[in-house]
């Protein structure tokens, strides 16, 4: 019974998680976030974490692509 | 429209396939509708890149190269069903602009794979490349005709492919055309009998050393080839047009060794007189259209053509291979249109195939058709942003990370494969912005910031527009590059944008109350060595390039730089003889500057015996002389002059702060696709 509620729990936080991420993704692509990241960080700093930003979220597009490439 | 590119716009046939006009966008990797390195999808940005090609006018799209089977992931390209279903109403879209779409199908890299560190290590060990083969097989990849050296990793061979391999490679061929067609796809290409890709290595007598029906004969090295077009015709019908990616000469003088353009050679790869033959067998196999241009990943120079090849640099080989068939034939490699619209009139040549002119105006084949061909913003063969494998001695393929994921990108113009990050969104808030320095950083800032709605002013010391772009356009090959300049004039001044002339900004206080912005495009100053001797005695690019002060016939470059290459290649086709003193492994050894251009560089140093010290520096100058410090030996050499090639430092004007923004090599020292990704990075925002 612990050990069920245990996984649970785990599956609540993940999703939890992961809804989290995906709302901060959504609103960094907004452009009054990007316009007031970019006068808080300075525009070097911005440009350059925006680059990483990028390159990570790239990276994890190949996963999604080969996991949806082995659906019907 | 200008009578003269009349010719360009007259349909032609590729077997029963009617093709509107004469123009062929060549693949570009990057540019591939089903994604590029990761696992086959459909890809949304490539799509509405290659349609808004087919709504320019492009008689013919080919997108990017497909490679049979991902590199990622590993599974066939005719395996992803959803993938199709997609295409499907993609294709119907297209089909209303009236242009044609072929899919090109590779066959692979094999020794002409450009191996990063990490996947040559994957590929030297068994064990390793097992457990990496779920997600990538380097090995496979790599696979080719033969045990062959890789063109990038040193101590890296291909090995190769078993005839099982081969066939099921064939399959794959025609069951994924036959999906193509289904969803309304006009015809495939084939990649390639070309560049020393992996069918090419399978045709060349010097890369195959098989010994079963793929080796040995003419007949038998193209067989890979034939079978894929015969299988195509199985499965997708006999009527399907295929068309050939196909290299008439390698113009290959050993492995990693290209030929000049006017050096006479011994062919390592395909000469003329076994590509006569070839295209014969091609042809009769069933390939309909021939899309020509030379070269090998050797000799990389030929098929991606940088500023330093002469215009229309393939077209005499492709014409003279067009006798011996009945086939369309197209011809690539810095294609003029209005040369290749006078050899479509004459009949000795059925299309014109160009690629990078795409990403670089996206209204190209429109200003042609309308008249305005002035207003087209020209390719200069930079490859920084499309291409930039970069390669120097000892190392693996350099590109960086970012690059490798997105290629078909444009140094140029930052919206081309990149449409969500780059645009020009109207601003709420007019502002008046004033721009200090009127290079290629301030003349593309200013243009951004027009198009929003701003009021530009740009502040330029010297008397006319260009910057630090004068310079390096200075050379005698560089007329593309004294084009954009151009292009850049014409744009300002329809656009209307206020210039002040001859006026030096040091106090940026002097502007604060007038303008509500501050861009600073100052670029940068020679860096300097005051620690060598003599040093002082040195003379600048400018001077040399611009200004024309330097005389005398041996001239020694100090660093091996892509700006020191580049100026010793012009003095050379002068007459002159240029020594090139370089502190590293090799010339040219910058990341982010393409193997095409660097080893065409490295070749013309070789070829034109010009003394090059690698590991070297440059320890006294003296009055007619200096001492070059090698390894092993101090040696004087009398010279005429001292080039500072040894690079540059940025040289902003004023601090930063709040309405105070950079760009360009004032930031830090980059190109020109640094300076104006960067120039629309902060007007976007402004």
């Amino acid at each position: 019974m612990f050990g069920f509620f245990r996984k649970l729990k785990k599956i609540v936080v993940g999703v939890i998680l992961c809804a989290v991420g995906y709302g901060l993704y959504k609103l960094l692509n907004t452009a009054k976030t990007q316009e007031s990241l970019f006068d808080i960080l300075g525009e070097d700093n911005y440009l350059n974490i925006l680059d990483k930003v990028r390159l990570v979220g790239d990276l994890l597009g190949w996963p999604v692509e080969f996991i949806r490439a082995l659906l019907p | 429209m200008n009578p003269k590119y009349e010719p360009l716009f007259t349909p032609f046939k590729i077997g029963e396939v009617e093709i509107p006009n004469r123009i062929v966008q060549c693949s570009m990797g990057g540019t591939t509708l089903f994604g590029w390195l990761e696992p086959s999808h459909f890809d949304k940005e490539a799509a509405n890149f290659l349609l808004q090609r087919a709504k320019d006018g492009v008689g013919l799209v080919l997108p990017g190269m497909q490679v049979i089977r991902d590199t990622m992931g590993r599974k066939w390209l005719d395996s992803n069903r959803q993938m199709y279903r997609v295409l499907k109403p993609y294709m119907d879209e297209y089909h209303k602009t009236g242009s044609k779409l072929f899919i090109q199908l590779a066959g692979g890299f094999g020794r002409s794979m450009a191996v990063t560190p990490w996947m040559a290590a994957l590929a030297r060990s068994d064990l390793l490349n097992k457990l990496a083969s779920p997600i990538v097989d380097v090995q496979y990849a790599c696979a080719s005709a033969s045990a062959t050296p890789n063109r990038w990793a040193d101590n890296l061979n291909s090995r190769p492919f078993t005839i099982e391999e081969i066939q099921e490679m064939v399959w794959h061929f025609g069951a994924t055309a036959k999906k193509l067609r289904e969803a309304g796809v006009d015809g495939v290409e084939i990649h390639a009998v070309h560049e020393g890709y992996n069918l090419d290595q399978f045709a060349i007598a010097n890369m195959n050393f098989r010994t079963d029906q793929y080796g040995g004969s003419l007949e038998n090295r193209l067989r890979f080839a034939t079978e894929i077009v015969q299988e195509i015709h199985r499965q997708a019908g006999s009527d399907f047009p295929v068309s050939l990616r196909y290299s008439v000469r390698s113009c290959t003088k050993g492995w990693r060794k290209g030929a000049m353009p006017y050096e006479e050679f011994e062919e390592f790869g395909r000469d003329m007189a076994e590509s006569e033959k070839a295209v014969r067998i091609l042809q009769d196999a069933g390939y309909a259209f021939l899309n020509c241009d030379n070269g090998t990943y050797d000799a990389w120079y030929w098929a991606h053509p940088p500023q330093y090849m002469p215009d229309n640099c393939n077209l005499a080989d492709v014409e003279h291979i067009r006798q011996f068939i009945d086939i369309p034939v197209a011809c690539a490699g810095r294609m003029d249109p209005v040369k290749a619209a006078e050899e479509i009139a004459a009949g000795r040549l059925d299309a014109v195939a160009i690629a990078r002119q795409n990403l670089v105006d996206e209204n190209w084949v429109t200003k042609i058709r309308t008249g305005h061909e002035e207003d087209i913003r020209p390719c200069i063969r930079c490859h920084n942003g499309c291409f930039n494998f970069s390669k120097a001695n000892g190392t693996a393929n350099m590109q960086s990370l970012g690059d490798s994921l997105h290629l078909g990108r444009c140094a140029l113009n930052p919206p081309t494969m990149q449409q969500e990050r780059y645009k020009i969104v109207p601003t709420k808030k007019p502002k008046k912005v004033a721009i200090i320095g009127g290079g290629v950083g301030g003349m593309e800032c200013a243009l951004v910031l027009k198009k929003r709605g701003h009021t530009p002013v740009i502040f330029e010391k010297e008397d006319q527009l260009g910057g630090l772009f004068l310079t390096a356009s200075a050379m005698t090959f560089k007329e593309n590059d004294r084009e954009l300049i151009e292009w850049y004039k014409r744009e300002i001044a329809k656009a209307g944008i206020e210039i002040h002339f001859n006026t030096e900004v040091n106090d940026l206080g002097t502007l604060r109350r007038g303008f509500d912005e501050i861009i600073v495009c100052t670029g940068s100053v020679p860096r300097t060595m005051p620690q060598i001797k003599g040093f002082e005695k040195t003379r600048s690019f400018r001077e040399l390039l611009r200004e024309k002060k330097v005389e005398g016939d041996k001239i020694v470059f100090l660093g091996g730089g892509q700006s020191s290459c580049e100026a010793a290649y012009d003095l050379v086709l002068a007459g002159k003889h240029p020594v090139i003193v370089e502190y590293g492994d090799d010339l040219v050894a910058a990341q982010a500057t393409c193997l095409a251009n660097t080893s065409f560089l490295r070749d013309a140093m070789e070829y034109h015996n010009v003394p090059v010290f690698l590991h070297s520096t440059i320890t006294e100058i003296g009055d007619g002389y200096c001492i070059i410090k090698t390894p092993t030996e101090a040696i004087r050499c009398e010279c005429d002059a001292v080039i500072n090639g040894i690079g540059f430092v940025p040289a902003p004007v004023g601090e930063k702060g709040a309405h105070v923004h950079r760009v360009g090599d004032c930031v830090a020292i980059g190109n020109l696709r640094t300076v104006i990704w960067r120039a629309w990075d902060i007007c976007m925002r402004i």
